[in-house]
Formats: C-alpha cells, sequence, structure tokens
C-alpha cells in the first residue's frame, strides 16, 4: 500500500495489547501513518519497559488480561511516573459505561478515547489530536495540577 | 480512483477499513458481557458497515468487497 510522505511527521507509537490481530491491524494503520510502532502484549514491567524506550505515543487496551486491569493499572502507573507522565495516551475499549465514568480522570490527564468497534479514520484522528496535544499537556492547568499533586514541578 | 492525499486506492482502503470493522467488532464482543453492551457494539458495527457499503457501492460494488461485507454482518450474529 503507498504511504503518505510523512517524513517529518513519522513518531514512535507503542501498542499495548493482548490479541495479535489488533496489534497487526495498528501496525498496520499506524506504519502507513508513516509512524514507527513496537507492539507488546501486557507484562509485569510494563511501566519500566514504557520508560526505558520512551515512546512519543501509547495506545492501550484498558480491559484485557487475566485480571482485565492491567491497562488500566499500566495507564495509573504512566500518569503516576515523571519519566512517563507527559506520554500523549490513547485508550482502546469497547467498556461504554466504564469510559463513562471515568470521563473526568480521562479528561484531566489528556487521554484520547477510542471505543471499539471502530473504523480507520477514528484511530487516525484520535492519533492527530493526540500528538497535537503534547504541548498542552505540559502546558495545561490539569497537567500542572498532575505535577503539583505529585509534588513536583 | 485514487485517494488525492494518500495514493491509496479507494479498494485498498475499502479492504483496510472492512478490516478494520472486524477486527475491532470482534475484539469488542470478546470482552463485554452484558446485553447492553452487546447490543450497542452490534448496533455500531452495522451502523459502520452500512457505511462502508455505501462508499463500496458508490465506488462500482466490487463483488468481493460486497462478500466480505455480507461475512462480516453474520459475523456479528454468530
Amino acid at each position: 500500500m503507498a504511504k503518505k510522505d510523512v517524513s517529518a511527521t513519522g513518531k514512535h507509537v507503542l501498542v499495548v495489547n493482548d490479541t495479535e490481530e489488533i496489534l497487526d491491524l495498528f501496525r498496520t494503520i499506524l506504519e502507513d501513518l508513516g509512524h514507527r510502532v513496537t507492539a507488546w502484549s501486557f507484562s509485569p514491567d510494563d511501566l519500566s519497559k514504557v520508560t526505558e524506550i520512551q515512546p512519543d505515543l501509547v495506545i492501550l487496551d484498558l480491559l484485557m488480561g487475566p485480571t482485565e486491569l492491567q491497562g488500566w493499572a499500566l495507564l495509573q502507573k504512566m500518569r503516576m511516573s515523571s519519566a512517563t507522565e507527559d506520554i500523549p495516551v490513547i485508550v482502546c475499549s469497547a467498556a461504554t459505561n466504564w469510559v463513562r465514568e471515568q470521563e473526568g480522570w480521562l479528561a484531566a490527564n489528556a487521554v484520547k478515547v477510542v471505543l471499539k468497534p471502530f473504523k480507520v479514520n477514528d484511530l487516525e484522528r484520535a492519533v492527530g489530536e493526540a500528538f497535537g496535544l503534547t504541548e498542552v499537556m505540559t502546558s495545561s492547568p490539569a497537567a500542572r495540577q498532575r505535577k503539583g499533586s505529585n509534588g513536583r514541578n | 480512483m485514487l485517494s488525492q492525499e494518500t495514493g491509496v486506492s479507494d479498494k485498498q482502503r475499502e479492504i483496510l477499513e472492512l478490516r478494520t470493522i472486524r477486527v475491532s467488532t470482534r475484539a469488542a464482543l470478546s470482552a463485554v458481557s452484558s446485553d447492553e453492551e452487546v447490543e450497542r457494539v452490534r448496533t455500531m458495527s452495522t451502523e459502520l458497515l452500512a457505511r462502508l457499503e455505501s462508499d463500496v457501492i458508490r465506488d462500482g460494488a466490487d463483488p468481493d468487497l460486497i462478500a466480505a461485507l455480507e461475512a462480516a454482518r453474520r459475523e456479528l450474529w454468530e
């Protein structure tokens, strides 16, 4: 498939998901957009791996794995770590009720949501918006409040 | 026909679109448990497939794609 000329915009995107066909799909869509993709399944040392590779964006599923909470746990740990708190995150979820309940927290932490099922444009738009949010995240009142509440400035 | 922005043919784009809807629908159905959520996923997927079908018909109604769309609809109820 022909690719857009994105040499100036290509980013490193980390996709965390336990479903192989979802990982393959995200890789296709994101590489079509010119981004470099790292894809992996959940593991207990996810946070240290995210810290190590410092992706420009993380896309993760919120309901999966044996406890069905690994994505949520990773997201919270990322936002509590100074090394990862400003990395844009997109959560991909089928749990509309859960998303509704967490709407405030997700917005305050600049987390974009793509509800399943979705179409290509939904993901492309969320990725574009997530990258556009990077500067806002580091200077917004919510970001400053997060840093303040973590004891950092 | 080629998209001016990407150079990707409409058919290639529609194939990717169909794959995206099918894969994300399967993932969604395996992740939800309540009747309400299952119904929401089926309704949303049906709408996405209908919109894609309109595009496919507009672009010449490729028989392979039409058949794949039908298969995707059946999958929703399996």
